[in-house]
């Protein structure tokens, strides 16, 4: 796991070094790729146990960092959500997502989120919160967490976003959209781990596969379609071949 | 639909009882497990005939209409049409005559061979007597589409080849020219037909073909600059 957490924080670093001349430029508009790896690395490096506990403690060991956690996932989703939907030219997707729908939703999701956190008992550092699992409200807290990502995530990977990315000419450009699916697949039935956790052994082993696996293969797909950007090699432009 | 094993087997007798699997394979240029494989399961492509009757300096034609569903193959095999021959002519040799016919200087041959690139197509729409794709769908119990994925990738079986032709009224060894299991010679075709009816085609049917090569390559270019904007997407936002 944190071999995963670990290579997945270093990619998104690079990923972010790769962009800082852009975000040198002043007057440009907020580069939401770099904030979202950013958010990303926060995220995953707040799921290695060390690092949770110390974090938290500078935050009055009270499991602030593990909302902060969610509310970052929610972030990253919400901007993933549009520059996937975007970059696939998911029309129907990108306008729920950028529209009042989602607002809406994104909103009461992160209300209902911040309620059910202050409504439970947390009153130490417990990493992912598992030893309040008995209350219905973080049980809550936690499924709500991963439905918001769940939900987006299958906005994106309708059959057309598979057609598009499988008809894109150049290979590597074409792989990395394919792992970028498979990342965002792996997210939708999270959720339904996450609820089966309390109940199920495998369940929590099933959730971590989900999750960071998926966060995982999105962060491979972003490294790799920036090398291909770079790599420049464009499609053949000998339409008159023969 | 290739030839019945049996048939092949018979056919393959009566040139050398007791031709062994590994002759008909060496004589088809073939490798004796493909060839094996191919009789088992009951199917032998056209294209190994046609190798071992060349191999022996037979005549691929004829060895192929001594077969029950070619038998009559060489009375339809005829000299091909004009339209035929020039809709097997690369766009870049009919373009190459139009600006000849401007004023430019002439080339001694065609500079593109047998096939290329959407041949099978351009063979299929000018021998068309209308809804041709439609007959050979119901003909072979494939849907039109599957012809279409055929023409894609410029193939078509020889026997919907030789159905396609018959349908049209057209040269039957045309269909197995075009097809690449005969070279134009063992189709009938005359030697150097090709750049003849370029040379001679009016300067409507000329256009008219550049014309038809046109709207192909506009079709090509389209879906690749649909691609391209599919790249810059993906680079714009996620890159």
């Amino acid at each position: 796991m944190t071999v995963v957490v670990l290579s997945s924080v270093g990619l998104l670093l690079l990923l972010i070094l790769t962009r800082l001349s852009k975000i040198r430029v002043p007057g440009k508009r907020l580069d939401l790729i770099a904030v979202a790896a950013a958010c990303l690395i926060c995220v995953m490096l707040l799921a290695i146990p060390t690092v949770y506990v110390t974090t938290d403690h500078l935050l009055g060991g009270r499991n602030i960092a593990n909302l902060v956690s969610h509310l970052l996932l929610y972030v990253v989703f919400w901007i993933v959500g549009v520059q996937v939907a975007s970059a696939l030219v998911l029309t129907r997707a990108r306008s729920l997502i950028v529209g009042p729908v989602n607002r809406t939703a994104t909103a009461a999701v992160t209300g209902a989120t911040i309620w059910l956190f202050f409504a439970s008992f947390l009153p130490t550092s417990s990493m992912g919160i598992l030893e309040y699992q008995d209350q219905w409200t973080v049980q809550a807290y936690l499924v709500l967490g991963r439905l918001y990502p769940a939900i987006i995530s299958g906005l994106l990977v309708v059959p057309r976003s598979w057609k598009t990315a499988l008809s894109v000419p150049l290979p590597l450009l074409r792989a990395s959209s394919l792992l970028t699916l498979w990342g965002l697949t792996l997210v939708v039935p999270s959720p339904i781990f996450e609820a089966m956790k309390p109940y199920v052994m495998w369940a929590a082993t099933a959730e971590d596969v989900c999750a960071y696996g998926g966060a995982a293969l999105v962060a491979v797909g972003s490294a790799l379609t920036w090398l291909s950007r770079r790599a420049e090699n464009r499609p053949d432009e000998t339409v008159f071949r023969g | 639909m290739s030839i019945p094993s049996k048939d092949f087997r018979q056919w393959a007798d009566s040139l050398d009882s007791g031709m062994s699997v590994s002759r008909m394979s060496e004589l088809a240029g073939l490798n004796r497990a493909t060839l094996h494989g191919q009789i088992f399961r009951g199917q032998v492509a056209e294209k190994v005939v046609v190798n071992m009757a060349r191999s022996l300096e037979m005549d691929p034609l004829g060895a192929l209409s001594s077969f029950e569903q070619y038998s009559e193959l060489l009375d339809e095999t005829m000299a091909p049409s004009r339209a035929e021959l020039l809709s097997q002519v690369h766009f870049k040799d009919l373009f190459g005559e139009l600006i000849r016919r401007s004023g430019s200087p002439e080339a001694a041959a065609l500079a593109v061979d047998l096939p290329f690139e959407d041949s099978v197509r351009s063979w299929l729409d000018t021998i068309d007597p209308g809804k041709i794709r439609y007959f050979l769908a119901e003909q072979a119990g494939i849907t039109e589409a599957a012809i279409s994925g055929q023409l894609a990738l410029n193939r078509m079986t020889p026997a919907l080849a030789v159905a396609a032709a018959r349908h049209a009224g057209v040269s039957s060894g045309s269909g197995l020219v075009v097809t690449g299991v005969l070279t134009e010679e063992e189709g009938r075709w005359p030697p150097g037909g090709r750049l003849a009816a370029l040379r001679s085609a009016s300067a409507v049917s000329l256009i008219d073909v550049s014309a038809y090569w046109l709207t192909l390559l506009r079709r090509r270019a389209l879906a690749a600059s649909k691609d391209q904007d599919v790249v810059e997407s993906i680079w714009e936002h996620l890159g």
